[in-house]
């Protein structure tokens, strides 16, 4: 079979697109049981990835010791949020617009493996790595269907680390991955002759045979790159250099993350087409000098720059109009949280904290998440939940986490497909050694 | 239908046995796998046309696209074996240094360890290496054995500073040096029982660990306890640093002493006694661990240092050769018997152990693994030897197009896992080759030479933009000259467009720990299309001679803009354009005159995944 780009284009176009040649051999697997309801509370998400394993005791599951210094001025927020005001001021205000789940549990304590799970809701498997994609990929691959015409962007975006990409789904659901710092290179042309180029590059590409899905995959990138080039309002925006003016935030060492929330807020307002994203605020592993005032990476410094972001997106977010609800953030999940969390009580001998997976938190908001909650809770150390604070009888896990982001953007986590490359049944979220996932009800009724 | 199909196949299985036996591979033991029950013929594969066969060759084996008078004198050789002697040609070659040169590189991580210039010792051990096919197994052995200045000729400091100057914690390091040696050299990740037991841990991630124990790890970690950083005021240098053995008994501490000793006495011992909070790993209660090698249980023979008795124990291991000819493999298919390349699985190597576990085989393929594997080791773990079985295949020479997404005619290893873009080096290395541009690059530390190919590159800090900046006056323009700039500034724009070229096409960094990919990205596409940073700086086409040439060929009707096209798809594509191709391209020429037309065609042509992908 002779298929050129634009047949295959065209045999790819609209609908569940892509399952074209290589990929129609999938079927959706039988159902075991009836679906589940999804809440479909939110039609965008945004995927903050605290990588490096926060320490809750320090953060967002505060637990004021003899080791907590003063300059975190711990107090007492109210409704039992008890809030490190002096390292993060501002959210200290907007305590009202975020809940925390507290007592997550992660099925892995090495960063690595932990990320790779807490990325796909799958536990790393070395023979399976090629074809598991990133959650967001699977969301991409489900809100297929409702890309509008002119939209130049991909459904999911991708900043920072990412162990997994589109997997055994179609290229156009591979995130596209910008850089830390918001921006993308190349992105920004001074082509002279631009339209006479392109064409050229164009009609050769449709004389050019696409023998393979390698080849396929390929021109599915380059054509979304000429489409992002193409549009003046990217360029504005994801341009090296192209963000404006910071100059308010400048007691921060490190504008990076604050940078992505600039972009996810005006990429989320210009509505081209990208709706869930990961964001990127690396650097928790804090096995030394955990509270250092002067190293720029220690937690306090972190969570000023977490602070800063997050405030940001919140308000700004509440601040603009939604497409099918009054504002961004009613339409927008927010999700923060690391890949495990640190040990608890004192110090080790170098004055920080190792992995630790039996209790962590996550920050969320927006989306249909009612705000000012706290779910679950934590002993009086921090190292193990005691209530759980959900339907299910069980602490929360990782794989609950990402279920509840599928059950908020309208997606059924149960879902399963048959026969991918190597032949296996793919499940959206893993079945694990604690049986099936659940939604996280108690966030958003 | 079907009569025309086999027809077809017979032929093309004639063709290869008499090319087969021209060049005395008959009994390649790929090939004769894939044999049909009963006959005598070799493995029927259509093969792929002599120019796709020598850009696949020469980018797998050299690293660099073929130059134009390469393929010119082949497609004119009308010899039966001049595949084979292509081969040979391409081992034998300055290219295949500089390739497995970095082949080597990435595999070992080399990279800057504080702040000495170790790496460059390290780089040009693997070049020497590699220049002199040296086997395998030797090269494990010198690199595991190594002691001595970490600056001299034979130095693989960097293979035991990046753990050593890494972790503070002592047996922190040697617990991680043990799990770096598991990893490159037999292909597993034994990191995982070095913190627990794989019992309760690794059932659903790898059988083999799943049974050993910690002690089991400590025990391969103690065949590096009487291994020390060392200086000594004898040495000349001052600063340098040198490793030593205390079990070595040519070793005299005489009045030097040991640094990184990550904490504790200099025991030679690995005492397993931490407390929780020593170092990064949880408390370990064992006592002094003797040298048990992690894979059989033996201990080292008297009169051998414990090192020497671990590089024995690790070559004699069967699993040593099928690591590596796994890794060889997934270089020239595009997939390994086992993947990860580091993820083997003892627990389910063959089908009769997997069954222990109630699980399936792990190896795709694995009687022709088996069979590459016994003849590696009938070779001397000879790397140009396996090189050259792989090569000379049918398989290997087959004709990728149409293929399916998994495997094409009942054959494993004909799938699009074959096709894969270029690697960075390769990728912006081919653009000026095409371009005809000899580009010169400097590496910090080894300022005196330019290096021609981003394949000699020893890390992802490469080429060094910084490299003349200290230079000043008659020196520096001496410097610039050679290199073919102006002024130190252009230079420095130069060297940095051409490391985020790299980054941005996936050359593994060691620093971030970030592994090499050339999957499709929209970066990879954007750094292609876009003119800003590659194309007006890095790639000025008006810098090319083959577009000047051409211009001026058209300017003064010395060509057609036929014959240009023509050439402009030789160069880049290695065929002849199609007709629909001629046209389009002469109609371009007509409409953009000069060296635009010439430069736009050229860059269309690069955007091309034909260019891309091998």
């Amino acid at each position: 079979m002779d298929v050129n780009r634009r047949t295959f284009l065209a045999s790819c176009a609209g609908g569940l697109a892509a399952n074209a040649l290589a990929r129609q051999r999938w079927r959706d697997a039988p159902r075991l049981k009836d679906g589940v309801e999804t809440r479909g509370s939110a039609r965008n998400l945004v995927f903050i990835l605290l990588l490096g394993g926060p320490s809750q005791v320090d953060s967002f599951d505060l637990k004021p010791g003899p080791y907590t210094p003063d300059f975190f001025e711990a107090a007492d927020l109210g409704g039992g949020l008890r809030w490190p005001g002096g390292i993060m001021p501002k959210l200290a205000n907007l305590a009202d617009r975020f809940s925390i789940v507290r007592g997550i549990s992660a099925m892995e304590a090495v960063h690595r493996r932990a990320m790779y799970h807490l990325q796909t809701g799958h536990r790393l498997n070395a023979a399976m790595m090629r074809e598991i994609p990133h959650f967001l990929s699977v969301m991409s691959y489900k809100m297929a269907g409702e890309k509008k015409a002119g939209d130049t962007l991909p459904t999911a975006m991708v900043m920072g680390a990412n162990l997994a990409k589109n997997g055994f789904l179609a290229q156009e659901h591979r995130g596209v991955e910008i850089g830390s710092s918001g921006s993308l290179d190349n992105l920004s042309h001074d082509f002279e002759r631009y339209s006479k180029k392109i064409g050229l590059l164009q009609e050769m590409w449709d004389m050019a045979a696409t023998p393979n899905q390698r080849i396929a995959d390929h021109l599915t990138t380059q054509d979304q790159a000429l489409r992002m080039m193409a549009d003046p309002d990217l360029q504005a925006l994801l341009s090296e250099g192209a963000q404006g003016d910071r100059s308010s935030n400048a007691e921060y060492y490190n504008q990076d993350f604050y940078k992505q929330c600039e972009v996810v807020v005006k990429l989320l307002e210009l509505d081209k087409g990208a709706r869930v994203f990961q964001m990127y605020l690396p650097g928790w592993d804090h096995h030394q000098e955990i509270y250092s005032r002067i190293s720029t990476g220690s937690l306090p410094s972190l969570c000023g720059q977490f602070d800063n972001g997050f405030a940001y997106l919140l308000e700004s977010l509440a601040a603009k109009p939604g497409v099918n609800a009054p504002t961004l953030l009613d339409e927008t999940m927010i999700v923060a949280m690391g890949e495990f969390g640190r040990t608890i009580s004192s110090l080790n001998r170098d004055e920080g904290r190792d992995h630790y997976p039996y209790a962590f938190p996550a920050v969320v908001a927006g989306g249909g998440v009612i705000p000012g909650r706290l779910i679950g809770a934590t002993d009086p150390l921090g190292g193990y939940p005691v209530d759980p604070g959900w339907s299910r009888n069980r602490y929360i896990t990782v794989n609950d986490m990402i279920a509840t982001m599928f059950s908020a953007t309208g997606i059924d986590w149960t879902e399963r497909i048959l026969d991918t490359p190597s032949g296996r049944l793919f499940e959206f979220v893993e079945t694990s050694i604690l049986g099936d996932a659940f939604e996280i009800n108690t966030m958003f009724e | 239908m079907k009569g025309m199909l086999g027809c077809f196949c017979l032929f093309t299985a004639l063709f290869f046995t008499a090319a087969a036996e021209a060049s005395g591979a008959l009994t390649n033991p790929i090939d004769g796998r894939y044999q049909p029950a009963g006959k005598k013929r070799v493995l029927a594969l259509e093969p792929a046309d002599d120019l796709t066969f020598l850009k696949r060759a020469t980018l797998d084996i050299a690293g660099r696209l073929p130059y134009p008078a390469e393929a010119e004198s082949f497609l004119a050789d009308g010899s039966l074996d001049k595949r084979a002697v292509l081969v040979e040609a391409l081992l034998a070659s300055d290219g295949y240094v500089d390739r497995w040169t970095a082949f080597f590189s990435d595999l070992f991580r080399n990279q800057r360890v504080s702040l000495g210039n170790y790496r460059n010792a390290f780089q040009n051990t693997l070049r020497r290496m590699v220049a002199q096919n040296m086997s395998w197994a030797e090269m494990a052995r010198r690199l595991l054995t190594f002691s001595g200045q970490s600056y001299e000729g034979s130095s693989a400091f960097v293979f035991w500073g990046i753990k050593g100057f890494d972790a503070d914690f002592r047996l922190d390091f040697l617990d991680d040096q043990a799990g770096l040696i598991a990893e490159v050299m037999l292909g597993l990740q034994a990191d995982c029982i070095s913190c627990h037991d794989g019992a309760n841990h690794l059932e659903q991630v790898n059988k083999g660990l799943s049974v050993m124990k910690r002690e089991q790890f400590w025990g391969m970690a103690a065949f590096l306890s009487q291994t020390y950083f060392f200086q000594s005021p004898d040495a000349g240098r001052f600063f340098e640093t040198q490793i030593v053995d205390l079990d070595d008994p040519n070793f005299d501490p005489g009045n030097g002493w040991f640094i990184n000793t990550g904490g504790g006495a200099v025991s030679g011992e690995y005492l397993a006694i931490t407390e929780p909070g020593e170092g990064m790993r949880p408390a370990r209660g064992g006592g002094v661990v003797q040298p048990r090698f992690l894979l059989t249980g033996e201990a080292p023979q008297p009169g051998e240092t414990r090192r020497e008795a671990l590089a024995r124990m690790i070559v004699a291991n069967r699993q040593f050769a099928r690591n590596m000819v796994n890794r060889l493999w997934f270089h020239f298919f595009g997939e390994g018997f086992v993947e990860p390349l580091n993820g083997w699985d003892l627990g389910r190597l063959d089908s009769e152990t997997a069954a222990q576990f109630d699980v399936e085989a792990q190896p795709r393929d694995p009687g022709l693994l088996e069979a590459l594997v016994d003849r590696f080791i009938a070779d001397g773990y000879n790397i140009q030897a396996l090189i050259r079985v792989i090569c000379n295949s049918n398989l290997y020479q087959a004709n990728l197009a149409n293929l399916g997404s998994h495997i094409t005619q009942g054959v494993p290893w004909m799938s699009v896992h074959r096709i894969r873009r270029l690697e960075a080096e390769a990728a912006i290395d081919a653009i000026f080759q095409v371009y005809e541009i000899e580009r010169g690059y400097l590496v910090g530390g080894m300022t005196d030479k330019v290096f021609s190919s981003l394949w000699s590159m020893p890390d992802s800090l490469e080429p060094n933009p910084q490299a003349i900046l200290g230079y000043k006056g008659q020196k520096s323009a001496q410097m610039l000259a050679r290199l073919g700039y102006e002024t130190q500034d252009q230079f420095y724009q130069d060297q940095i467009a051409v490391v985020r070229a790299l980054n941005a096409l996936g050359r593994p960094n060691p620093y971030t720990e970030r592994m090499r990919s050339n999957t499709a990205s929209v970066q990879s596409g954007l750094l292609f299309l876009n003119g800003k940073t590659l194309y007006s700086s890095l790639f000025d086409a008006s810098a090319s001679p083959l577009v000047n040439r051409m211009a001026a060929g058209l300017a003064d009707e010395s060509r057609t803009p036929g014959s240009v096209v023509r050439v402009l798809y030789r160069r880049a594509l290695f065929r002849d354009p199609t007709e629909r191709e001629l046209a389009l391209g002469k109609a371009y020429l007509a409409n953009v005159a000069g060296v635009d037309g010439v430069a736009d065609l050229l860059w269309a042509l690069f955007n091309q995944p034909e260019f891309l992908y091998r």
